[in-house]
């Protein structure tokens, strides 16, 4: 019995004990394998999954890594199942490899007779293989690598892709490094999705994704398509591409629902891409129009199902996923293993925000108790209405105009999911300027130049924003509905701060509730997921707010 | 021992039977083989003589079969094999010569075990011993002319053709192909082909019989092509296999005895190495450990489920399938694993099931005491129970012999020889020095089926079964033994106490310090870095839902949990305190909101039991009322300003409010003023009932007389039945026999009065007594003796008739 900081548990979760002497250690040990789940204040808990030990071996870990690490940072003796079944799950990845044959073409070997054999037996699987070249070579067409690398995945057999990429049409793209360097996450992170090939980059909301993506171009230095998931975040694609890189407005493209510009850089966006007329795809051909080096897939965890499907047939390219969370809630995360890619790299939220490079948050629910009308409108609402009548409540409206006064000095973003709602708000405090999704993306710009540059200092978003949009000087996000109890939305949400400040200030991340109603309790079950990232909130009555500083 | 095989030479004093030879035996020979065959001595024998019979006796020998090794085993076939001439020299000379020492050695063993004996000139095989070894000792064939001797002729005369003999007949035929075939044997051999060869090989190495379909037909094959059993064929067709039955081919003894390199064939004195890793006893022990807190969590828990939602016992005995998904979802487990479980808790005693009419399995009150124990007593009884039932979980789940799937619990798991393969397969485990753990399980398992190669060869995929759950329990980790099972393991054959102390020590020393605080932390759970004490669990499960356990627990606290805490009686800062008190690290903001948010919730809405109540706007009156003296018998309490209940009925408070100089009025539930008191008391009317109107007399004479006649009737019928013999009845119902119409004719012939049994057109039987004196028509005439009508009953009717004597 050592006395490591690692806790080894029965349903094959990690608990890591962050303020022991040796965590810094265990974690860089672990983290290669093990899944962070959660991480907050004390314990950080990292779950051992088939997925996450592949990924191990895709970067080149060994069973014998993983299991020393176990055993040498372990605090209990390590249960001997456990580690036959990690390695025994890693022995599974690479028997099967997908190979470029000089003669043959693709081709996909194996290293396990065996292991051909029960493949070659599986209904869904033989349709994709072709002729038997040998005893341990079988054909593949083309065309199937991609779903041929999901349904081994799906048999438990993940197949090592060795075949290769094509270079694509050369392109120079250089990085502007005069007034800014690559982080050194970033780096890293451009590095080790090089040196895989393919896959995905998890980093949190404000630390420079679309930088890593801007690398990664100028590493393949080819053209690039780049999808992302809609327009206003296509538009800031391109303005930190042409801020930040050698490429002229000319070389970049807008292919969306107003444009439709192929050039040596293309900024798609889902939607067009997975419009539909007449039951077909009608854009596709974007995929075929030009010999793309590289596909950037902005936001992976929120990919359509068809991108999915269309991807399938594109993995000769390399491909870059980036997001802030793998957490799918369609639970597709193999998929974005096999047909984007292994996770390449990722980095704890709190590490990069210890580093500076994104803002500190403070996160605070603030608790408004409902006068006794509402209360009784609340009692007697048909149980549909009932979030919609607690988190639109009018006693919010003193409360968040007092958190916004406490910022005088601050750019504050109100987000809600409520029109009506965000309308009351924005006339309660004297016209402000409200986006939602019936604005003209003409106007949204025009009011997110006004807001960025300081002349309107609150604005009030709908949905839209969730995703996205880029507010570089929002300090202050004051959360008012929300869709109910999605964690995803929360962490989106808090994104909105989190870029640095250029004065090293703190972000404030309000979220108004209303105290014992189903306002209250989603709110609990979106905060679960900061507070499992280690975001811890602070409650704060309104009462406390309201009453003169 | 009695005699060392080298004094070969029988001399003349040397003993003519068992019983001679055991009676030469010494004292402690005697109990040295008892010691080996503790059945012998249980009752005890009269005397040699039938001390010498019991060790010949069939389960007895098996029983003691069972326990050789492979080497021991079998110099014992060999012995059988050679039949009269089983002397020491010839024995070894089957034998490889370095091995001729492992042989003696053997032979004293067997020897000790009274499975043979020695006339000082030969080994012979005691009673059952020949018999239970098969009909193929040392994987040896029966010899040439025995199996030619009984192929017909038709197979023969294509085989003395091929031999070139002369055509012959059986005996004769039989005799020659054998004669030929062990004479030619290396010239027939070099006939044959690689593949011919393997078979042989095989076939020599035992057992020496193989399936061959249609084995006496040249080829099968009509297109004339190969088949794959051509091989096979072409060596029965030189007679270097013979056909014994329409499709088993055996090879003859001198054959195989040719082809081997030593006659015993490749049995080794030793056992087959165990390449073994060096792990360290602490690493073992501690392995073992992370076992043991999980089994002895499982355990509670399943048997917690249980208690709450039993599980009901199927009318075939053992617990159903549903139930036992249910307890491996609960548990998040599989269901071999709960299977394994259910088995041993059963087995301890822990678990039981109730004997009412539908009987459930319950927790027992054993539990409770169980529950009580420390985490390494608990441990200890479930392996020991584990060690020594006579079970085999691992069948749960398989089909039985009528494609059934066992269930856990059922009459189907029982196996008799669980403990002892158990112990045998441990005992190898112990017998490797400790920190050392077997290289794989296939090379234990083989090992096995050296140490005891009866019981092993039908038992390997139990035996393979039984170490899992050995690691699963803790009795085994990293495929060592651990310290505590060792210990437990010396006492269970010894059957001491104190090695179950022992082993409660050595696993004390082994399991990880208990631990009595947590970390919260601000996602609202609560870490507990080890196992916790008993009374840290205890508290935190009542105000946490677990969420996964190990090395350490997660805990989880929710409002609903928290509720929990409340409804057991905690208040909001007992579990702020206790929160504050055991955590490592501050209670998160949050928390402390939690938890005075459910608190203040909690018990808002209280309910009691009152019969009636007061209410009154103006408090002043109902203080008046509590001050009175006189009401105190009414039990009042006042539950709110203005509202005070008490424990007697309405009625009651009405009046001695009154008595009391109040001016109280009745409502109803719905508010509204009731009068009481203008009604005098009445019970509600009730309908009236036929019952009510019975007359107690008036009934007229004749149905009386009725009444008495069937008394009478049936009176005279039971004494006649006892008098008469000619009492006959309808053997089929409806249908009126001969022998009824013969007994009624006789009686009109001779005037005898008959009884009958009647049943009317109602269906409702009765007996009558009947003077008859005519039939036919289907109906029987006559006079009741007693009213003297005529009356007719219909012959399908009639039930029985007996004769009376007047």
């Amino acid at each position: 019995m050592t006395d490591g900081p690692l806790i080894v548990q029965s349903d094959k979760t990690l608990l890591l004990e962050v303020d022991h002497p040796m965590a810094g250690e265990a974690r860089a040990a672990i983290a290669p394998f093990a899944e962070l789940e959660r991480s907050p204040e004390h314990v950080h808990t990292y779950r051992l999954t088939p997925l996450g030990l592949w990924n191990a071996r895709a970067a080149g870990h060994d069973a014998e890594q993983v299991v020393d690490a176990l055993v040498r940072f372990s605090r209990y003796t390590v249960p001997h199942a456990l580690l036959v079944d990690v390695a025994d799950t890693m022995d599974r990845y690479g028997r099967l490899q997908l190979a470029k044959h000089p003669v043959h073409g693709l081709v996909l070997i194996a290293l396990d007779r065996a292991v051909l054999e029960e493949i070659l037996r599986q209904k869904k699987i033989t349709p994709m293989l072709g002729d038997r070249v040998d005893a341990d070579t079988v054909l593949v067409h083309p065309s199937e690598r991609g779903r041929l690398k999901q349904a081994l995945l799906k048999v438990g057999w993940p197949a090592e892709d060795l075949a290769g990429y094509v270079d694509g049409e050369a392109h120079a793209i250089e990085l502007d490094n005069s007034e800014w360097a690559l982080r050194d996450y970033q780096q890293q992170a451009v590095d080790s999705f090089w040196a895989g090939g393919s896959g995905v980059v998890v980093l949190p909301c404000g630390a420079g994704k679309t930088l890593v993506g801007a690398a990664a171009m100028a590493r393949a230095q080819a053209t690039t398509l780049i999808l992302v998931t809609n327009t206003v975040s296509g538009r800031q694609w391109k303005r930190e591409l042409l801020a930040r890189t050698s490429l002229t407005e000319e070389e970049i493209g807008e292919y969306s629902g107003e444009k439709k510009e192929i050039r040596p850089v293309t900024i798609a966006t889902y939607q067009v891409m997975t419009t539909r007329r007449k039951g077909e795809y009608r854009h596709l051909e974007l995929f075929d129009s030009r010999d793309w080096g590289l596909i950037v897939y902005d936001e992976v965890h929120l990919l359509p199902a068809p991108i999915f499907r269309l991807t399938a047939d594109l993995q000769s390219r390399r491909r870059l996923g980036l997001t802030a969370t793998l957490v799918r809630e369609d639970g597709r995360e193999g998929d974005v293993f096999s047909l984007i890619g292994p996770k390449r790299f990722d980095a704890p939220w709190k590490d990069i925000e210890n580093q500076g490079w994104i803002a500190p948050a403070e996160c605070s629910e603030v608790r408004v108790t409902l006068t006794d009308a509402e209360r009784m409108t609340y009692a007697t609402a048909e149980p549909e209405d009932k979030y919609k009548i607690a988190a639109t409540v009018r006693t919010k409206l003193p409360v968040i105009e007092a958190i916004i006064n406490r910022h005088p000095d601050d750019q504050v973003l109100v987000i809600g999911a409520y029109l009506d709602q965000l309308e009351e708000i924005g006339h309660h405090l004297g016209d402000i300027p409200i986006i939602q999704g019936s604005t003209t993306n003409k106007e949204r710009e025009r009011l997110y130049d006004s807001f960025r540059s300081g002349e309107t200092r609150v604005l009030v978003v709908s949905k839209v924003a969730n995703f996205s949009i880029d507010l570089p000087e929002a300090a202050v996000a004051i959360q008012i509905s929300g869709t109910f109890g999605s964690r995803q939305e929360e962490a989106q949400r808090l994104g909105r701060v989190l870029r640095p400040k250029h004065d090293k200030r703190q972000a404030h991340f309000y979220t108004v509730v209303s105290r014992d109603t189903l306002d209250s309790e989603y709110a609990a079950h979106r905060q679960r997921f900061l507070a499992e990232l280690g975001y811890a909130y602070t409650i704060v009555d309104a009462d406390d707010l309201l009453r003169p500083l | 021992m009695t005699v060392r095989p080298e004094d070969s030479d029988r001399t003349a004093d040397s003993p003519h039977s068992l019983t001679e030879s055991l009676r030469r035996w010494s004292d402690v020979e005697l109990v040295t083989a008892l010691r080996h065959r503790p059945d012998l001595a249980l009752p005890a024998p009269v005397d040699i003589a039938s001390l010498a019979s019991r060790a010949g006796v069939r389960t007895s020998v098996s029983r003691s079969l069972d326990g050789l090794d492979a080497f021991t085993l079998r110099v014992l076939e060999v012995i059988c094999c050679l039949a009269e001439n089983a002397s020491p020299d010839q024995l070894r000379s089957w034998f490889a010569a370095t091995d001729a020492r492992a042989v003696d050695d053997a032979v004293a063993g067997l020897t000790e075990r009274i499975l043979i004996w020695y006339d000082g000139a030969y080994l012979h095989a005691v009673g059952a011993v020949r018999e239970l070894l098969g009909a193929y000792p040392a994987g040896l064939g029966r010899d040439a002319a025995t199996l030619f001797g009984s192929v017909n002729d038709l197979v023969l005369a294509r085989l003395l053709r091929t031999l070139e003999l002369p055509p012959a007949t059986q005996p004769r035929s039989g005799a020659e192909a054998a004669e030929a075939v062990t004479t030619r044997l290396a010239e027939l051999i070099a006939r044959t082909d690689e593949t011919q060869r393997a078979i042989l090989h095989r076939l020599a190495a035992g057992p020496p019989v193989g399936t061959l379909r249609n084995a006496a037909d040249r080829d099968v094959s009509p297109t004339g092509a190969p088949t794959a059993d051509a091989p096979a064929r072409a060596l029965t067709a030189i007679g270097l296999i013979v056909p014994i039955d329409r499709d088993t081919v055996e090879l003859p003894r001198e054959i195989a005895l040719h082809l081997r390199d030593v006659p015993a064939g490749d049995v080794r004195p030793a056992p087959p190495p165990l390449d073994m890793t060096e792990r360290g006893a602490a690493v073992i022990d501690g392995g073992g450990a992370t076992a043991v807190l999980e089994t002895v969590r499982l355990a509670a828990l399943m048997l917690d489920t249980l208690a709450w939602d039993p599980a009901v016992q199927l009318r075939s005995g053992g617990m159903g399938v549903r139930d036992l998904r249910r307890l491996a979802r609960v548990l998040d487990s599989t269901e071999q694993v709960t299977s394994l479980l259910i088995e041993i808790t059963f087995d301890a005693g822990l678990l039981s099931y109730s004997t009412n009419a539908d009987p459930t399995y319950l927790p027992s009150t054993e539990f409770d005491a169980w529950l009580r124990r420390g985490t390494a007593e608990r441990w200890t009884e479930l392996a020991s129970a584990w060690l020594s039932m006579t079970r085999l979980p691992s069948l749960v789940g398989e089909r039985d012999d009528r494609d059934k799937t066992i269930a856990p619990l059922s009459a189907d798991v029982e196996r008799h020889s669980a403990p002892t393969l158990r112990r045998q397969l441990l005992g190898l485990l112990a017998a490797l020095p400790p920190g050392s753990t077997p290289s794989s399980a296939t090379a234990l398992l083989d090992r096995l089926a050296w140490r005891a190669p009866r019981r092993a060869s039908s038992n390997r995929a139990a035996a393979a079964a039984m170490l899992d759950e050995a690691a699963l329990l803790g009795i085994t980790s990293y495929g060592a033994i651990t310290g505590y099972a060792r210990a437990l393991l010396d006492g269970a054959e010894s059957g001491a106490a104190w090695a179950e102390a022992n082993a409660v020590d050595l696993l004390n020393a082994a399991l990880p310090e208990p631990v009595a605080e947590f970390l919260l932390q601000p996602d609202l759970t609560a870490v507990v870095p080890g196992p916790p004490t008993a009374e840290l669990q205890a508290e935190l499960t009542l105000a946490a839902d677990l969420e996964s356990a190990g090395g350490a627990s997660v805990y989880r606290i929710t409002p609903a949990s928290l509720r929990r805490a409340l409804d057991a009686g905690r208040s909001g800062s007992d579990l702020l305190q206790f929160f504050s008190s055991r955590s490592r690290t501050p209670v998160p903001q949050a928390l402390q909101y939690l938890i005075n948010d459910v608190a203040t919730q909690h018990g808002r809405l209280r309910t009691g039991a009152a019969i009636s109540y007061l209410r009154c706007d103006d408090e002043a009156l109902l203080d008046r009322v509590l001050a009175e003296p006189e009401l105190l018998p009414l039990g009042l309490q006042r539950i709110a300003p203005t509202v005070i209940v008490s424990n007697s009925g309405l009625a009651v408070v009405l009046d001695k409010l009154r008595a009391a100089g109040f001016a109280p009025a009745a409502e109803s539930a719905d508010g509204a003023i009731v009068t009481l008191s203008n009604d005098a008391p009445r019970v509600p009317g009730r309908p009236h009932s036929r019952i009510s109107r019975v007359r107690s007399s008036g009934i007229p004479d004749g149905q009386l007389a009725q009444v008495v006649t069937r008394l009478r009737a049936s009176e005279k019928l039971s004494m006649a039945v006892t008098r008469s013999a000619s009492r006959v009845s309808q053997q089929i119902p409806g249908v009126t026999s001969a022998s009824i119409l013969e007994l009624l004719r006789s009686a009109i012939r001779n005037e005898q009065t008959i009884a009958l049994a009647y049943v009317d057109d109602t269906g409702t039987p009765s007996q009558r007594t009947l003077l008859p004196i005519s039939m036919g028509g289907g109906v029987v005439r006559g006079h009741e003796p007693d009213d003297g009508r005529l009356h007719s009953y219909p012959l399908q009717r009639i039930t029985t008739v007996s004769l009376l004597d007047d």
